[in-house]
């Protein structure tokens, strides 16, 4: 039996005994977005480089990671950037060791600085700013206009060697030199001619280095002269601006910073200009030219600015941030410095060891082969497949047992996606990852929450040790306060969210091992046990990172061992957490079958099993992960999705999950499994053997779609794919609505706003490569009652039953306990009573509260009469016609919100044949749209708050820009010498606002929405959009009046 | 002011109208059929026109219970709608001539054999001897009403008879057949715990009253449920306590085996 195999039977053996198993996730403050635009040019060896380009050079082979979100290559070793040192302040060779890809799904900014060409990165990525008292680094979303951003005074191409120099005449001879001639041939050629030669002349790649690059300084300077007079003479129509951005990076090594972005004539001609004129390392305040380093400021300024002058830097200031989108983002890592040089200006980028989570660093190298199931074959074990998996299974033996661990790695940003949240929900322990320098973060407060709302115990990692030593080199002793801080920093927030009983019990210390302190990047850590057994100290600790000595300690105390022992040692097995677990995740009957197979993780139980995550996998398609709390799963088996008629079967069935899974005939309860078949499951769903099991509590609650856009295939051959794909999506993204109407091949697409809805079309048309259509997107509406309204009438088309109906808008306490998810409205009312007595404390009467029929999202249906016969027969009709009438609103069909409907008196015919469904429903809804009627009817449309942070010269256009929105300002207040402007606005008014503020304020105002419920839409604005919204669904223009529904 | 006439054109077809019903439809202004109420048979609207010699107009469920088009013609001259079996034993009828009195139109009523009388008849079962009737619906997703069953039970207690109607959706080709009724039967006895009502109920069917091809039958659900009872419509009776006439009756008539009337008698 080979290892892979013997590695396979060992899991299989430990998969059906629970005490054996740990299913755990880690979770970590990550920072990645520090990103830029494939077509950012890099500075590598003395060339420059897109970003792009560069990535996908050393993009082959095996990547150090990837999860779909962001992928990760090393870089080799052979390429180097500039970068600045900031404390020396001196400008360096430094080595770029990894490369990344990165998923985006916020909007970039541009900066663009005075001269030189812009650079488009994420909202997150920092830029080394000049600012009083010291360089700092500046997330773009931050930089002003006027800001200073660090750039080298000039660039050092790869010109040592003078290779043809003798080819070219001498400039200034008299006769036409022969780059003269080619600079005029460049521009007559045209645009496209004068990029692609610009850029092969110019750029060339890092290893092809261009002929100019080559060439000496005298003849570049010769080439790039003539060919900007020839442009400034012949005009500027013909020079794209890709050779804009070729060219002025190129005069970068003379110190030069041209308008990158200008299209200006004149500009250029005066570069053109000035560029003759330019004496290198000369003055610096021409205009035009940077540095233009204000002298204005204190003297610490001044100071700084004389070393930076020395250093060779210059300060250039920004012009214009503005926004933009891209699929894709890369970034490249530079470690110790983490800064390089893009487009001539040094910004901020990622380091490896910045981002590698745990759940790479503990399947690090030197387990793979032994502990990993994933990687046997010497060839998976070449290219380290390790750290690639998402989700993966290791065996560990500890003390002559094996146990076997299921880890879920939960990266990315805790964005709306919930990805983190839903994770959580597999798990029953997490490793927190807190960085040593940066200590709690935000996030990681998000990250305990969770975990404790889902009964997850939590271990702190303290990560990333050795930065203390090497960058902040704090003392032995700052190192021990350092951590005693951290630790109770982190037990105040589990204290602070843990539930009683708890509190105490799962605060993290030292002594019993949930507190770790290590470096997952150089794969060591420590615990108390670890200290007792290998008689390793804390100082001990200090002097091998002093000594630069990472390595020594990654062999004693490898991470692997330390961390694995104090999982299996402190986090709960199957057993235990699900006995604590399942209580608070599940609210079905606890007595029943079902909840005493769940509590008792019976592998002979009911199956059950929920979905954490949908991964669209290129070969299996869609593949369900999740956590197999009862029963056991098997190839072949028919399962039932909550929620959905019929049954699904399981095609297969794998252990774990990422680039490899491993089939097995079965999983049983307690562990984590992907199966496919599943098709009707999504992130969120329950998959029982038994019908109609009570599903699992929720895990993120979406604020209901606002915006609406109507798509079709632009090619007939794409109809049936559009429908897949829009299924996909779907799943993937839980905040996405999706309509499909094959008849009319014209499906809706329904999302939080406009940019999520373009980001969702952007990625139907690149990523799924199909063409769409898409209309103006739309908002949605709601319908509501302004007052009480009836008893109402409503007969029945055979006049021989009669419902009387009074509306009125519900308690608002009652509107917002469902909001916040306090009173469940999804699904049958289970608990009456429970409900009644809650919903009485709410403010409801008595006899409404016990009436009380069904919920339709905000609505309530109430059974308000008494001892009428047959009605009860009848109800569930009531409930259709209810939920009819909410989910088409009389006004313009649009869905009902916060309306009580309550039935009074009800007449019925004496034979069942004559109160039917096609009798009653038309009577109930009829009596309801009636009532509604006379209570007087409301539209309501989204609304979102809105913040701009403004410069002061620029707020009256942002704030006439808001009004002329129907935005309602809601408070001002100042942010240094900004104003932040919080204002309501309606989402119907908002559409293009991204651009309008953008050119109102210069680009200089920073924004951000957040959909902030609904709000009434005034009288005469309503009586338009009605009839439109009406005409758009084809039907008459006008609302009918009561009296339609009462004949 | 006009008038409208109610006439019910019994159970077989043409050959079951009066000669007063002819001429009624004959001299009228308008003439209209019912074919949503029951089944009139698919060549009545044919047959009609050939023996009026007049033009007339099939109205379906929803022109009938809106009444707009009937009404119009009746305020203005003599109208006729020619029901199947009796003029007034759908709902639908007593609420149209209400409305139509309700705006001055007088009515009139032409009688026609129906089911009411007809299932008796042909069971041999003693017409007053009946209770409230019942219509068994299909069950719809939301719609299993209990309270036909409940009624056929509180009749069987008081040893009345209960005439069972059952569904019809002409519009939709649909009729219940008595196969279909008996399921019913048996699932909402199970589930009602019943103990009158399941695969030992003594049931009659009457399929096809008033035809040519008329058929009853009579015996314990059990032993009916596998026979085929042919062409709709349909209904059928549960008897109550059964005089020795009536079992006798049952007998000679429709197959009752002497077995399955033990303990039905008096």
């Amino acid at each position: 039996m080979g290892r892979k195999e013997d590695n396979i039977a060992r899991a299989t053996a430990i998969m059906g005994k629970p005490e054996f198993i740990r299913n755990i996730g880690t979770a970590a403050h990550i920072d990645h977005g520090k990103c830029m635009t494939a077509d950012s040019m890099v500075f590598v060896n003395g060339s420059w480089i897109s970003a792009g380009e560069l990535y996908s050079i050393h993009a082959s082979g095996t990547p150090v990671l990837d999860d779909g979100e962001q992928t990760v290559y090393e870089a080799g070793g052979g390429d180097y950037t500039l970068s600045l040192s900031t404390p020396s302040l001196s400008l360096g060779r430094r080595r770029i060791t990894h490369v990344w890809k990165i998923r985006n799904d916020s909007p970039l900014l541009t900066v663009r600085p005075s001269s030189g060409p812009s650079v488009t990165v994420t909202p997150e990525h920092k830029f080394l700013v000049l600012r009083e008292g010291g360089i700092e680094d500046i997330p773009s979303s931050l930089i002003r206009k006027g800001d200073l951003l660090l750039a080298p005074g000039s660039v050092q191409l790869n010109d040592g060697e003078v290779r043809d120099e003798s080819m070219l005449p001498h400039p200034g001879s008299g006769s036409q030199t022969l780059v003269e001639k080619a600079a005029r041939h460049l521009v007559a050629g045209g645009a496209d001619e004068l990029s692609a030669m610009a850029t092969s002349l110019l750029m060339g790649d890092a290893r092809r280095a261009g002929i100019l690059t080559s060439l000496g300084e005298r003849s570049v300077r010769a080439f790039v002269s003539a060919l900007l007079s020839e442009a400034g003479s012949s005009g500027l129509s013909s020079i794209g601006s890709s050779s804009l951005m070729t060219l002025s990076l190129a005069m970068l090594r003379f110190g030069v910073r041209l308008h990158g972005d200008s299209t200006d004539e004149r500009a250029l001609a005066d570069d053109a200009y000035l560029l003759s004129e330019w004496v290198r390392g000369g003055n610096a305040a021409q205009g035009g030219f940077a540095p233009a380093i204000s002298t204005e400021s204190g003297p610490g300024l001044l100071s700084l600015q004389a070393s930076i002058l020395e250093a060779g830097l210059i300060a250039v200031p920004v012009d214009e941030v503005s926004s933009s989108f891209e699929e894709f983002v890369y970034d490249f890592s530079v470690e110790e410095t983490h800064n390089l040089l893009v487009n001539g200006l040094i910004i901020h980028n990622t380091t490896l060891s910045d981002n590698l989570i745990a759940g790479a660093g503990m399947m690090s190298e030197d387990l793979a082969g032994k502990q990993l199931l994933l990687d046997f074959d010497e060839q998976e074990q070449a290219r380290g497949i390790t750290i690639n998996a998402a989700n993966a299974s290791m065996v560990e033996s500890i003390e002559g047992n094996d146990f076997l661990i299921n880890l879920i790695d939960t990266p990315g940003h805790v964005d709306f996606g919930g990805d983190v949240t839903r994770a959580m929900r597999a798990i029953d322990g997490v490793l927190i990852l807190v960085d040593a320098v940066e200590q709690v973060m935000p996030q990681t407060e998000t990250v305990i929450r969770q975990a404790l709302k889902e009964r997850v115990r939590p271990i702190l990692f303290v990560n990333k040790v050795d930065r203390l030593i090497n960058e902040l080199k704090v003392t032995p002793e700052d190192m021990q306060k350092r951590f005693i801080a951290i630790i109770n920093d982190v037990n105040k927030r589990i204290a602070a969210a843990a539930p009683e009983g708890l509190k105490k019990l799962w605060g993290v210390k030292v002594e019993d091992d949930t507190v770790l302190f290590g470096s997952a990047y150089n794969n060591w850590a420590i615990s108390a046990s670890y200290m007792k057994k290998t008689a390793i100290t804390f100082p001990d600790i200090y002097n091998h990172l002093k000594n630069n000595d990472q390595k020594t300690l990654a062999q004693k105390i490898p991470l692997h061992k330390v961390v694995l022992e104090a999982v299996i040692k402190n986090h709960p097995n199957p057993l235990e957490a699900q006995k604590l677990r399942i209580p608070t995740i599940w609210k079905g009957d606890l007595e029943s079958d079902v909840g005493k197979a769940l509590v008792s993780v019976d592998p002979e139980g009911p199956t059950i099993f929920m979905v954490t995550k949908i991964i669209i996998d290129p070969h299996a398609g869609e593949v369900a992960v999740g956590r197999l709390f009862s029963g056991t799963i098997r190839r072949g088996q028919e399962l039932y999705v909550s929620g959905i008629a019929g049954t699904n079967r399981v095609q297969t069935v794998s252990l774990a999950v990422g680039a490899d899974r491993i089939p097995v005939e079965s999983v049983q309860a307690g562990n984590i499994a992907a199966v496919t078949g599943l098709k009707d499951a999504i992130a969120g769903s329950t998959v029982a053997s038994i019908e109609g099991v009570e599903p699992f509590e929720k895990m993120v609650h979406y604020s209901e779609p606002v915006v609406t856009v109507a798509i079709e295939a632009k090619q007939m051959k794409d109809l049936p794919k559009l429908i897949e794909v829009l299924r996909s999506i779907a799943k993937a993204d839980p905040s996405i609505s999706v309509e499909i109407n094959s008849e009319t091949g014209e499906h809706l697409l329904s999302g939080m706003g406009e940019l999520h809805l373009d980001v969702t079309q952007y990625r139907i048309i690149n990523d799924y490569k199909t063409d769409i259509n898409a209309s103006k997107p739309i908002v949605v509406y709601r319908e509501s009652v302004e007052g009480r309204g009836g008893p109402f009438e409503g007969k029945s088309p055979n006049k021989h039953n009669r419902f009387y109906v009074v509306v009125e808008p519900l308690e608002e306490a009652i509107v917002k306990a469902i909001s916040e998810g306090e009173i469940k409205v999804d699904g049958r009312i289970k608990d009456s009573k429970a409900l009644a007595r809650k919903l009485q404390d709410l403010g409801m009467e008595r006899d409404e509260a016990r009436g009380v029929q069904m919920f339709h999202e905000s609505n309530v249906l109430i059974d308000y009469t008494k001892g009428i016969q047959y009605l009860f027969e009848t109800m569930e009709l009531c409930k259709q016609a209810f939920e009819e009438a909410m989910r088409l609103g009389p006004l313009a069909q649009e869905k009902c919100m916060h309306v009580k409907v309550k039935i009074v008196d009800a007449k019925l015919h004496e034979d069942s044949i004559h109160r039917g469904p096609a009798q009653v429903i038309p009577a109930t809804r009829s009596a309801i749209y009636g009532a509604m009627a006379v209570a007087g009817r409301m539209l309501y449309e989204p609304v979102q708050r809105i913040y701009i942070n403004v410069p002061p010269d620029v707020m009256g256009d942002a704030i006439r820009e808001l009004q002329q929105r129907r935005g309602v300002i809601q408070d001002m207040r100042q942010d240094g010498e900004n104003t932040v402007i919080e204002a309501m606005a309606p989402v119907a008014e908002m559409f293009g606002f991204a651009s309008a503020i953008r050119s109102a304020t210069q680009g200089r105002a920073l924004w951000s929405t957040e959909n902030a419920g609904y709000e009434k839409v005034p009288k005469e604005i309503a009586d338009k959009v009605v009839p439109d919204i009406r005409k758009r669904k084809g039907l008459n223009p006008q609302p009918y009046e009561a009296s339609y529904y009462s004949d | 002011m006009g008038t409208l006439l109610f006439v019910g054109a019994g159970l077989s077809g043409i050959s079951s109208l009066s000669t007063a019903a002819l001429e009624a439809v004959s001299s009228a202004d308008a003439v209209f059929i019912d074919s949503y109420t029951t089944l009139l048979g698919s060549s009545f609207a044919s047959d009609l026109g050939k023996a009026a010699g007049r033009k007339c107009e099939l109205i379906g469920r929803e022109a009938l219970e809106r009444g707009d088009a009937l009404l119009d013609a009746a305020s203005t001259g003599t109208a006729v709608l020619v029901v199947g079996g009796d003029s007034m034993s759908a709902t639908t009828h007593s609420s149209l001539r209400i409305e139509a009195s309700e705006r001055g139109i007088e009515t009139r009523l032409l009688f026609g054999p129906s089911i009411f009388t007809a299932a008796p008849a042909l069971l041999g079962l003693h017409q007053y001897k009946f209770g409230r009737t019942a219509t068994l619906p299909r069950f719809q997703p939301g719609y299993r009403p209990v309270s036909p069953f409940r009624l056929i039970e509180s009749n069987m207690k008081e040893g009345a008879h209960t005439l069972v109607l059952l569904d019809v959706d002409a519009e939709h080709d649909y009729f219940m057949s008595p196969t279909e009724a008996f399921s019913e039967i048996i699932e909402m006895g199970a589930e009602l715990s019943s103990v009158l009502l399941g695969e030992g109920t003594f049931c009659c069917t009457v399929s096809r009253a008033g035809r040519e091809d008329c058929a009853t039958r009579a015996g314990r659900i059990s032993r009916l449920s596998g026979e085929d009872f042919g062409a709709p419509p349909h209904c059928i009776v549960v008897p109550g306590r059964l005089h020795f006439k009536e079992a006798e009756a049952l007998a000679a008539f429709s197959g009752a085996e002497q077995l399955e009337l033990v303990g039905l008698t008096d």
